[in-house]
């Protein structure tokens, strides 16, 4: 059989034709490391030229190229608040994994939990938790604590929701065969759910980075003496628009880069998320 | 001769949405004898998954009597492996480790099977295919996967839920051919075990297919159902494509078909 499958190597045509397809999928990856960065620069030059045609003064919009000298002038300055920020987010996050993929685990394992517990889980978000920031200064003062706990409300919910999601996307007959085995609940779940809930984490995680960092930086506008949202309300106070706009550019890298790490770890353990795709034939 | 499965008066009530009861089953009964190859045939719908998932010890009868192998069937059974219209295989795992999942579940040593697993891997012609991924084997492949899997632990009852009834007309017919050498193989092949010959239950709504495999086809009425008829065939083992040809075998089929009803 392996002779079979490695039988068109040696055939010419063949050969040709996949290296003309190699060298089509190597055109579209060029094109897509090419046509955002178009796109980008392309921005930037509006933004630019929108300056200067409209003369703004900098109080309302800086030149986008003046950022990035604002950044290197006190590089150090900007580390330590985005270190701050940073530890909240990920602090946050950390909760919200560890609560989160709990409570998932505790709603799929019972239905009795799941009645119990997914009507507080659906209010918890359409409760407005940004609204209570103000109460989380007052109960938890002015330290980290507060951000953090507003990072974790916010970020959890995508992550119990979807863990929750994973865990019961294995279809009936999946179930069935497992029972058939005498498998027990706890093997169910060591087999199949956890296996399969793996990509469904990881989406959840990925939309609860970001929504952490969100949560930060909130907790950091209502009340902080550093941090990256701190820097944006000090910075609008003093009417300092590109130090604002700095710090704003910072956030962005930031939040990029929590997104990549968890893509990238999403690669390296989910790569069951390509294949799920491929056998829904 | 001792029996296999011993169905009786068996009765499966459905509670449905809109509170209506569904009377699924109605009084079925059954008898498979030690390492028969019994189809059960009936329109979409009639009950035959729920009967299977019933002698599996899935879901709960609501009346009726139900032995496997002279034990009154309380939950899922060891010894019963089952195959389903779709392969379920998991797909982070390669063919060899799908087919021995079934070990991993009893908590027994895997590598103490792996010599039967590769019997079974070269009876079911996936040689060459053991450390694939399950979607990169076609419809069938995976199909004969799941067979494998579930004849690992050596069961002494087979049930197969319309296992082909996802593949196409060719493939179905060579699965079909394929299904009996392997049932068949199962026998001499390793003889060394204690196995023998697995008792089967072999559902589907294809006459053609119950009539070329079984030793006896079971119709099914529709619901509330039970079964109306079981048929002998009485062609020689082994068989192949070729008893389709007979006029005997055409006029089963049409006799078999005048017993079945559909909503
Ligand atoms: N879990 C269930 N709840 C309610 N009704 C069901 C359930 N499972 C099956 N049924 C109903 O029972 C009948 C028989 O179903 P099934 O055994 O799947 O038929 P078949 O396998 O012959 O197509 C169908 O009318 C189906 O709608
Ligand atoms: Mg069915």
């Amino acid at each position: 059989m392996s002779r079979l499958i490695n039988s068109p190597e040696s055939d010419d045509t063949t050969r040709e034709l996949l290296r003309s397809q190699r060298a089509t999928e190597a055109g579209d990856r060029m094109k897509s490391i090419v046509l955002p960065t178009l796109s980008f620069v392309g921005f930037i030059l509006i933004w630019h030229f929108a300056v200067v045609y409209f003369d703004l003064p900098v109080y309302i919009l800086p030149r986008p190229l003046s950022i990035f000298p604002e950044i290197a002038r006190r590089p150090e300055m900007f580390l330590r608040h985005a270190w701050v920020t940073l530890f909240e987010t990920l602090a946050g996050l950390g909760l919200s994994i560890a609560t989160g993929v709990i409570l998932a685990f505790m709603i799929v394992w019972s239905d009795n939990m799941e009645k119990m517990l997914m009507p507080f889980i659906v209010l918890s978000q359409t409760f407005p938790k940004t609204a209570i920031a103000p109460l989380m200064i007052i109960w938890f003062g002015y330290g980290y604590l507060p951000k953090i706990i507003i990072s974790f409300l916010i970020a959890f919910f995508p992550i119990v929701i979807n863990t929750v999601l994973g865990l019961k996307s294995p279809k009936s007959d999946m179930i069935d065969l497992m029972r058939s085995m005498s498998a027990t609940k706890a093997q169910v779940f060591a087999k199949v759910r956890i296996p399969m809930a793996v990509p469904y984490f990881f989406s959840g995680l990925k939309i609860g980075i970001t929504l952490a960092l969100v949560g930060a930086v909130v907790g950091e506008f209502v009340g902080a003496d550093s941090g990256l949202g701190f820097l944006i309300m000090a910075a609008n106070n003093q009417f300092n628009t590109r130090l604002a706009f700095a710090t704003l550019f910072v956030l962005m890298i930031l939040g990029a880069f929590l997104y990549f790490i968890a893509e990238f770890l999403e690669r390296r353990v989910a790569p069951w998320f390509e294949a799920s795709r491929r056998t829904d034939k | 001769m001792a029996v296999a499965v011993r169905v009786q008066d068996l009765k499966k009530v459905y509670a449905s949405r809109n509170g209506d009861p569904v009377h699924a089953l109605d009084r079925v009964n059954l008898i498979a004898q030690d390492g028969e190859f019994v189809s059960i045939l009936g329109p979409s719908g009639c009950g035959k998954s729920t009967l299977l998932r019933i002698v599996a010890g899935l879901i709960p009868a609501s009346g009726g009597d139900i032995f496997v192998q002279e034990h009154r069937v309380k939950g899922p059974n060891p010894n019963v492996g089952m195959v389903f219209q779709s392969a379920v295989l998991l797909h982070w795992r390669t063919v060899m480790e799908n087919i021995l999942l079934p070990i991993e579940i009893r908590r027994e040593k895997v590598d103490q099977y792996r010599e039967r697993a590769m019997d079974l891997v070269r009876l079911t012609g996936l040689e060459g295919f053991e450390n694939r991924a399950p979607y990169e084997l076609s419809g069938g492949m995976q199909q004969r996967v799941s067979i494998c899997r579930a004849l690992i632990t050596n069961p002494s009852l087979l049930l197969l839920d319309e296992p082909f009834g996802a593949l196409d007309a060719f493939t179905r017919d060579q699965m079909n051919v394929e299904l009996l050498r392997i049932w068949r193989g199962e026998s001499s092949a390793s003889s060394a075990r204690e196995n023998k010959r697995p008792t089967i239950l072999f559902i589907t709504h294809s006459i053609t297919e119950s009539v070329f495999l079984s030793d006896r086809v079971a119709v099914m009425s529709f619901r509330p159902s039970s079964i109306i008829k079981t048929f002998d065939i009485p062609f020689a083992r082994p068989r192949d494509l070729s008893v389709i040809t007979k006029p005997e075998f055409g006029e089963l089929v049409l006799e078999i078909r005048s017993h079945i009803t559909v909503e």
